[in-house]
């Protein structure tokens, strides 16, 4: 308990430091909502002559995107860049000589930004959802349990996500466009997580592929509230995903320790 | 010409930059290469289950698509500073421009040369050459020039685009959202635009005018509308809006008050 302490007033300090922009983070959900409308007209155009389409309906496809894009707060792990502007600003050593883990710091900090940026837009989708539910009549069915289970998925998907970005963090030592790296990161996840499109409708040979990952558990919480996913599958999903985040982290301690014996920092 | 030749030094510099940092470039290079490669995975898994979007097969969609990546290309290439610009009036940075002897404008686009750019203009190329040998295009000099004089032309509506809303930052403190919303409609101009409503249509034509440097073109090419209807709505939309960019730019310039420091 006493060690969770020590790192609290970082994660206060991130989730505060968060809330001051809140109005630049309303302005950038702005630019979210305007391309889920966009979506919209895509999918209604695609839709135009079937009704199912890979076991989704026009209806279950919209409520997939909101909640998608509600649920992806917990990927957006920015670590990569927090991570390279400290190492390139030679910061980083300041946190390594202290009595305080950098990771953990790092993991405190990350949470606190992804649940202040949750809180500010939880409104803004609420809102949408009942826009979309008003103009399309949509029918939501949802139960307690669903809605329990997909909760429970939100923590270990943070964690696979911070361990994954953490991962691309430590590469920075070895490069300087973080920036690259960071398109890469969310392009990959995007694909084989089913932000872009649900997976159900990937061809069977890259469905393979990303079967064998992990990442694709990201989009397990709206199946599981679309029903998409049985909660029998969720529960055994759930497992599966703890032993990869467990892998991750064995991985990276042994990345991040070979590689921070490898930074150099100028003065300070 | 005294601008060419400081760009030729400027450029000398990037190259030795890039020979440098040669795995961050194709770091770079790859990452655009890999977000373009999402989009196509997109169209390919729709046109899995439709045979048509708004009566346009997928080739002629992909035409499209590849038109819209070249000039997106060249503007990434050559004027991605324009990003910074917000970061440096809010930093005051924009003095060290103000008070060298050539013109301001031309002094900050130069600074920067992105070869990330590179990971578009060869996909988009290479896309081109693809859809145009699938849908049987003849290959004319007259066609050739055409397409080339539209991608030359369209670059500017990027270009344009970004100028006028990355000089907003005169006035409000974060203009990264505007310039952001604006870039991210040719995102949705890739496919055909009669798949939105007349509004957002006419929005992507005259507006945010990206339709222009994807779905006309690709119309005139399929040999479904003339070259000059399409030029002439290209360089007339083009024009106006580079005017304006240069415009607020101006006028930004007179408002910037430096930082206090």
């Amino acid at each position: 308990m006493n060690k969770a302490k020590k790192y609290l007033p970082f994660f206060r300090a991130s989730m505060m430091n968060m809330f001051i922009y809140r109005g630049t983070i309303w302005l950038w959900m702005l630019v979210d909502v305007f391309q889920f409308a966009m979506m919209v007209f895509l999918w209604k155009s695609v839709y135009q002559f079937n009704d199912v389409i890979s076991g989704f309906t026009f209806k279950e496809m919209l409520v997939y995107f909101l909640l998608t894009n509600v649920f992806f707060v917990f990927t957006e792990v920015d670590a990569v860049f927090a991570m390279s502007e400290e190492i390139k600003e030679g910061r980083i050593s300041l946190y390594l000589v202290k009595p305080i883990s950098y990771k953990v710091r790092l993991f405190a900090e990350t949470l606190g930004r992804a649940i202040s940026v949750l809180l500010i837009m939880l409104p803004i989708a609420f809102g949408m959802g009942l826009v979309l539910t008003l103009i399309f009549d949509i029918v939501w069915t949802i139960t307690i349990v669903q809605v329990l289970v997909a909760v429970l998925y939100l923590p270990l998907i943070f964690f696979l996500m911070f361990e994954f970005s953490f991962f691309f963090g430590t590469l920075v030592i070895h490069t300087s466009n973080e920036f690259g790296l960071v398109i890469f990161m969310s392009v990959f996840t995007r694909v084989v997580s089913g932000q872009l499109i649900p997976l159900s409708f990937y061809p069977q040979f890259l469905f393979n592929i990303v079967e064998y990952i992990p990442f694709r558990f990201i989009s397990y919480p709206p199946l599981i509230l679309l029903d998409k996913v049985s909660i029998h599958d969720a529960f055994i999903g759930l497992i599966i995903l703890a032993a990869w985040v467990v892998g991750f982290k064995i991985i990276n301690y042994f990345v991040y320790k070979a590689s921070i014996k490898k930074m150099v920092v100028f003065g300070g | 010409m005294r601008f060419l030749k400081i760009y030729g030094i400027f450029l000398k510099q990037y190259i030795k930059r890039l020979m440098e940092y040669r795995v961050d470039f194709l770091i770079g290079m790859f990452a655009f290469i890999f977000t373009q490669a999402a989009g196509l995975l997109f169209l390919y898994i729709i046109f899995q289950n439709i045979n048509a979007l708004a009566g346009f097969s997928i080739d002629e969609i992909l035409l499209m698509y590849a038109i819209s990546l070249l000039p997106r290309g060249i503007d990434h290439l050559l004027f991605d500073n324009l990003w910074l610009l917000p970061r440096t009036v809010r930093q005051g940075s924009m003095d060290r421009y103000l008070l060298r002897p050539i013109n301001t404008l031309y002094q900050f686009i130069i600074e920067r040369f992105q070869p990330d750019a590179f990971g578009e203009i060869f996909l988009g190329t290479a896309l081109l050459i693809v859809t145009l040998g699938r849908l049987d295009f003849a290959i004319t000099l007259y066609n050739i020039t055409g397409l080339l004089s539209i991608v030359f032309v369209g670059t500017f509506i990027y270009t344009g685009l970004k100028l006028l809303t990355s000089s907003t930052s005169f006035w409000l403190k974060n203009s990264y959202p505007l310039m952001q919303i604006t870039y991210n409609i040719s995102d949705y101009t890739k496919y055909p635009i009669l798949i939105y409503p007349k509004f957002i249509r006419l929005l992507m034509t005259f507006i945010i005018p990206f339709a222009l440097i994807s779905y006309y073109p690709a119309l005139y090419l399929l040999g479904q509308m003339e070259y000059l209807t399409v030029m002439g709505y290209l360089v007339t939309v083009t024009g106006v809006l580079v005017f304006l960019g240069l415009f607020v730019w101006k006028k930004g310039l007179k408002h910037y008050e430096s930082t206090g420091s």
